[in-house]
């Protein structure tokens, strides 16, 4: 029942047909140029977060700052 | 090379962690609020403002917007300057987000009890609402992209591609889905109607949750978690997977809300697939989170900030691969509608965007005032309850969804529906509702724990405003191409990421919405199906106003369970009229498609004023004020004349005479009424809401397929 409404529309089985190639088309680029990147800058990037720059950073090192002992 | 100095403004992080603790003791409160009144409906106290169906919107947008909003700009505030290593790019417009967004919760918390309302799912709010969401959106986002733009580190984090596509992406959402003509200050109607206006709005809904509730936290999961672990996140290649993956496939998944509806069996298949295919990206995620605690499990042991970002993580992994269940036709069938759907959705608010926030709040509140957190203890003890409410929450609400569904498909040996009444199936769940409110206590409590116990860290340090750091200059002369691949040169071009991204999440939105649209000259039109009378019309707005689609659907599934019990299962084309749809999401009470004709007059006038006389035992309010509550007919003229402009085929120069046509139904059914001994004037609001109940889904009712063009 509910399909009938689209068959007026010429060609749309290809719809979904497009988005799966589409999708293929992205997702395999992605996975290619992923593991073709640079392992330096991999090395560099995952560290961005634990570049402590600042100041109360500086003074109270790594630490959560939960009252125990928690240093790695 | 020299080091240029500059600061961190914590003052900003400080006010949104503020906001993030008020607005959601505020929201969870409010939660417990609607629980109870499922299982104690006198809660409302017949007072217009506190009836469920006005108040759920605002637990949501309270939990969503407020609470969840204003922790992921605490998250960015204080994580993107200090990845980017430069200072926000304008404090102005910092102040002016922060504040802007409290404003407009605070319009939320008014505007929804009072019944102004769009009735569109985590959209609920008017049109003057929305232009100032969309202001304080921009802002927030040239304040982002300024400081992107400004920064010294070549490589943008991750986490900073997550914020991208949140901001990019919300952007979208908020302005196809909020299109929509003023009829007065406080009203409007959305350009879109029935099936067309039910996969936008679900489109929203789902991208919403995708959007707003996961990929900003996901950004700070990939900031937060390192931090709280020290250690790097387990695989920077995943998190590049993860996140194109994601943006890419979530956008495809929204028809799975509508799965069995009215909606072309195409575009629900699509959703089902592209939901499924989530699980990957989702589950690429949570790995790289739990796996980057590797050789750190010893700490989780003692750490509450690591133990509540494991349950995050881990609710985030449970909660996506439930979805994608979910959206499995076979399942949806039982799922829809149900209180399984309110369970889901706890995983992932209690879970994932609650413990995630309470992780990053344990984390930052005494880094920024410089001291220790007042009481590892009380932490620890707002984990363990904390865990146990969302254990009863969730086993209490999967109890009564599987339950309550069984119950509306059993049929005896005799082929006839076992449980017929309603009502029933609502009495067997109530102690479940009444455990869920109890796991809700529970939640809240920690909460509670929590905010006394980061008070009492605050006091014993003392707060930094400003923090300083230094770091040299980035340098810009680099040819982008010559050493490493395009990702980099990607990222190093935070314009051209937010263009791909754009496309990225663009494709799926297109190709899903545009066959949609054509058909709207396509959709069979069932002759018999005409625009509401003014009367109806007016009803209808009162229905909304409301929010009956809190608790009642208007669509009737292709199962021999819901035909048996409602009619006619509904048809894409009877809704042609309706602006906005009103299908809802949730069945706490009958479905209402049918409801025309099923009862005289004078039991909707009875059963509006007090439910319980006609349905004892039912968990319905009352709504004695519409009784009593004159209609307000001077607008009736300019909804006619905006219904017209949105295409209801109204007569030219029928808005002059709408209110004749009204006064003359108002008559006939208060005629009605009183001669079945209700005390009933015509120009008040109960006559134009049995008006319009009276004709749900009698359109088609007598010659149900007569089609043509």
């Amino acid at each position: 029942m509910f399909n009938n409404y689209l068959q007026a529309i010429e060609g749309v089985e290809i719809y979904p047909v497009i988005g799966l190639i589409i999708f293929l088309v992205v997702f395999t680029s992605v996975v290619v140029w992923v593991l073709r990147l640079d392992k330096n800058y991999l090395r560099e990037a995952e560290r961005l977060p634990l570049d402590n720059n600042s100041e109360i950073d500086k003074t109270l090192s790594f630490k959560n700052l939960t009252g125990g002992s928690n240093e790695s | 090379m020299e080091l240029e100095k500059f600061s961190y403004d914590n003052e900003i992080v400080r006010k949104f962690g503020l906001a993030t603790v008020v607005w959601g003791l505020v929201g969870m409160l409010v939660g417990i609020f609607i629980a109870t009144q499922l299982f104690l409906p006198s809660l409302s106290f017949d007072l217009p403002f506190l009836t469920f169906g006005r108040i759920r919107p605002l637990h949501t947008n309270a939990v969503i917007f407020a609470f969840v909003g204003n922790a992921i700009f605490m998250g960015v505030y204080y994580s993107l300057p200090r990845l980017c290593k430069s200072s926000m790019f304008s404090k102005a417009l910092s102040n002016f987000h922060f504040w802007g967004w409290q404003l407009i919760i605070v319009a939320a918390a008014i505007s929804l009890p009072m019944g102004f309302t769009t009735s569109k799912e985590y959209a609920e709010l008017e049109w003057p609402i929305d232009i100032a969401i969309a202001v304080v959106w921009i802002a927030f986002g040239i304040n982002m992209f300024g400081t992107i733009i400004k920064r010294r580190e070549k490589h943008m984090y991750v986490a900073i591609w997550f914020y991208i596509a949140t901001w990019v992406t919300v952007t979208v959402l908020h302005v196809v889905n909020s299109i929509e003509l003023p009829v007065s200050f406080l009203k409007s109607y959305p350009v879109y109607a029935g099936v067309q206006d039910a996969l936008v709005q679900w489109w929203y809904g789902h991208n919403a949750v995708a959007f707003f509730l996961t990929t900003p936290y996901l950004g700070l999961m990939y900031y937060f978690l390192p931090k709280a672990a020290n250690r790097p996140i387990y695989s920077y290649r995943l998190s590049i997977i993860h996140f194109w993956a994601l943006i890419f496939i979530y956008i495809w998944a929204g028809p799975h809300h509508l799965l069995y509806s009215a909606l072309p069996d195409w575009a629900q298949s699509l959703g089902t697939v592209f939901s499924i295919m989530l699980i990957a990206p989702s589950w690429g995620g949570m790995i790289n989170g739990l796996l980057t605690l590797r050789g750190a499990w010893d700490r989780v042991r003692e750490d509450p900030i690591l133990k509540f970002m494991v349950v995050a993580v881990t609710a985030y992994g449970m909660a996506t691969f439930e979805g994608p269940m979910l959206s499995l036709k076979n399942v949806n069938a039982i799922a829809h509608f149900t209180d399984w759907i309110i369970a889901h959705v706890h995983i992932g608010a209690l879970g994932w965007n609650g413990f995630l926030t309470f992780g990053v709040l344990y984390w930052l509140i005494p880094r920024m005032w410089k001291t220790q957190l007042f009481s590892r203890k009380l932490a620890n003890f707002h984990f363990w309850i904390g865990t146990l409410g969302i254990v009863f929450y969730a086993s209490s609400m999967y109890w009564a969804g599987i339950t309550q569904s069984l119950m509306w498909k059993q049929f005896t040996a005799q082929g006839v529906l076992q449980y017929p009444n309603f009502l029933e199936t609502v009495l067997q769940i109530i102690p479940m509702y009444v455990i869920r409110m109890i796991g809700g206590c529970l939640y809240l409590t920690g909460v509670i724990v929590m905010t006394y116990n980061l008070i009492k860290t605050a006091k014993q340090g003392s707060f930094q405003k400003e923090e300083s750091a230094e770091a040299p200059p980035l340098e810009l002369k680099r040819d982008p191409f010559k050493s490493g691949s395009r990702h980099r040169w990607l990222e190093g071009k935070p314009l051209q990421f937010i263009v791909a991204s754009l496309v990225v999440v663009l494709i799926g939105g297109i190709v899903e919405m545009v066959p949609t649209f054509l058909i709207k000259s396509n959709i069979p039109t069932i002759l018999s199906v005409k625009p509401y009378t003014p009367l109806e019309l007016q009803g209808r707005d009162i229905y909304i106003r409301e929010a009956c689609n809190s608790c009642h659907s208007q669509l009737i599934r292709p199962f021999r369970s819901e035909t048996e019990r409602y009619g006619e299962y509904s048809k894409a084309g009877e809704y042609v009229y309706d602006h906005p749809f009103l299908w809802g999401s949730k069945r706490t009470g009958p479905d209402l498609h049918r409801e025309g004709g099923k009862y005289p007059n004078v039991w909707h006038y009875l059963h509006m004023e007090n439910p319980q006389s006609m349905s004892p035992g039912s968990i319905m309010p009352r709504f004695p004020w519409l009784l009593t509550n004159d209609l307000d007919t001077s607008y009736t003229r300019k909804k006619i004349s905006v219904m017209r402009t949105l295409g209801v085929p109204y007569p030219e120069g029928y808005e002059n005479i709408a209110n004749d046509d009204l006064t003359k139904q108002s008559e006939k059914i208060a005629l009605d009424l009183q001669q079945n001994g209700a005390p009933a004037e015509p120009n008040k609001e109960i006559i134009a809401l049995i008006a319009y109940l009276q004709r749900l889904g009698t359109d088609i009712k007598g010659d149900s397929l007569s089609t043509g063009n």
